[in-house]
């Protein structure tokens, strides 16, 4: 009898370890585990899975076979963009839109903010910010004849011409430019004023 | 207003201020001018368009750069298209977005962390274009709506403003009360999260139609047939690609070129037809605008 009660209370014990506790918290919230499935599940479909697929950028990409099947091709597609005329367009476009966008775009709406902030007229505030908004919301729209974009490069080689992997290079290089810039850039904002971001 | 306000200011101050109204003058007026011009142009014959006669007013008003829009072949059709993919890719958006965003505002749900660092993550880095496209097409969507609608659906950036809007105005006294009625979290989060929540809703709202309004590149690498183009793939078909003639619309040589004439006036209407939508939309949600952002953006 004795031997009996000593093991169910062992057999307790041990269900009120880690793993049960663990139990207990989903348990004790299991609709929100139902609710936040969903959204990861778009999470995984159309952010996670198109990441692994960066791969067919050193392989030679078949529809047929997939990301995983397809064989490697080691750096060829990015020798050939480095030797293809688009190359510098390329890398100069890109350093351009970043470095417009870290010089003029980012810091515009901080000063515009900064100088609303000093209006005490309260109408002529409201008026400013409504029609700035609003452009922001048009801008869109208005700029639908502009130039050819990175993006529309990718487009252009990789989907018009069923050139996959080639154009995933182009898009890789691409986001590596700009991860040295960011990188470069939260370098200078640690050396000036000990703000980084990491 | 400036005069009641019981300190006065320093002549330095003065001329700060000055400075401030004008700086905020130009920028309204390069901000309204470019507005302004469009929606002119398009009322103006298009000969005045072409040879700069257009400065202020409408010269000689006409209708035609309208009338030849709402002629063009699909228009119609794409507006309607326009009006599902938007509406129905804005309310999926922001289901979405509060289905993360509450769990992780609560400090007891159990794995936090990891969906924080897994949105962020995801944040950073991207698949890129190409294998984005091979998702999908091996979903089988591509040439459907679904194309348009479930890809872009998770904003991230929306899931983080509402995370932070519920962990600082839904409080834990409200959640502990209503659980002692004997009320779920999914209940609770119908019948007081989302009620309390309207300007943030509203927020992301307007935000994703606004992006789903306008966009038309995933349209151009999804779509192929063209009853499912939106509004602005057939815009940038009339700006962009020249085609207006051979669009299926039957014209003499004179009318062509009458037409050719007008494509300078088509693309100021076109610019106005496409955004009459958004901007109707605008001052309805505006009152949540402003207060709904500085909301999300309180961080505890």
């Amino acid at each position: 009898m004795l031997a009996v009660r000593e093991l169910t209370q062992t057999i307790l014990a041990k269900k009120s370890g880690w793993s049960s506790e663990i139990y207990k918290k989903i348990a004790r919230h299991w609709q929100l585990y139902i609710l936040i499935a969903f959204p990861t599940a778009f999470l995984i479909t159309f952010n996670y899975i198109p990441m692994l697929g960066v791969q067919i950028a050193f392989k030679n990409y078949s529809f047929v076979k997939g990301f995983w099947k397809s064989p490697w091709a080691g750096m060829e597609y990015f020798n050939s963009f480095f030797s293809s005329p688009y190359f510098w367009p390329v890398v100069k476009n890109t350093l351009r839109i970043s470095i417009y966008t870290l010089l003029v775009a980012t810091p515009m709406p901080i000063f515009l903010a900064l100088c609303l902030n000093e209006v005490k007229h309260e109408r002529y505030k409201r008026f400013v910010q409504m029609f700035t908004y609003k452009t922001y919301l048009l801008q869109n729209s208005l700029n639908l004849g502009t130039s050819e974009i990175i993006a529309t490069y990718v487009y252009k080689i990789g989907l018009l011409n069923a050139n996959y992997s080639f154009a995933v290079a182009v898009g890789l290089f691409n986001s590596f430019i700009g991860f040295i810039l960011v990188l470069s850039m939260n370098f200078i904002a640690g050396k000036v004023s000990d703000t980084s971001l990491f | 207003m400036l005069s009641k306000s019981i300190i006065r200011e320093s002549y330095g101050d003065k001329l700060f201020l000055v400075l401030v109204y004008t700086f905020l003058a130009i920028i309204l007026i390069t901000v309204l001018y470019p507005l302004w011009f469009v929606v002119i142009s398009s009322f103006s014959s298009s000969d005045a368009v072409i040879q700069g006669e257009v400065w202020f007013w409408p010269v000689r008003p006409t209708l035609f750069g309208y009338e030849a829009v709402f002629k063009y072949p699909m228009i119609w059709r794409s507006y309607s298209n326009t009006i599902v993919y938007t509406a129905s890719g804005s309310a999926i958006s922001v289901l979405l977005s509060i289905m993360m965003a509450y769990p992780l505002s609560k400090p007891t749900f159990y794995g936090k962390k990891v969906f924080i660092w897994a949105l962020l993550f995801a944040l950073m880095f991207h698949g890129g274009l190409i294998p984005f496209y091979l998702t999908v097409k091996s979903l089988g969507m591509i040439n459907t709506m679904w194309a348009l609608i479930l890809p872009p659906a998770l904003n991230i950036f929306s899931v983080f403003i509402a995370k932070t809007f519920f962990q600082t105005t839904i409080s834990k006294d409200l959640y502990e009360s209503t659980q002692i009625d004997g009320c779920g979290d999914i209940g609770f989060i119908w019948r007081m999260v989302i009620p309390l929540s309207m300007p943030i809703i509203a927020v992301l709202f307007l935000w994703a139609a606004v992006t789903s309004w306008n966009s038309y590149f995933s349209a151009l690498v999804f779509l192929n047939t063209k009853e499912l183009f939106p509004l602005q793939l057939i815009l940038r078909e009339i700006l962009v690609l020249n085609d207006i003639a051979n669009g299926g619309m039957n014209l003499s040589p004179e009318e062509y070129k009458k037409f050719e004439d007008m494509r300078t006036l088509l693309k100021y209407s076109v610019i106005v037809f496409a955004s009459f939508p958004i901007l109707c939309l605008y001052p309805f949600l505006q009152r949540y605008f402003v207060k709904g952002v500085m909301l999300g953006s309180l961080k505890e």
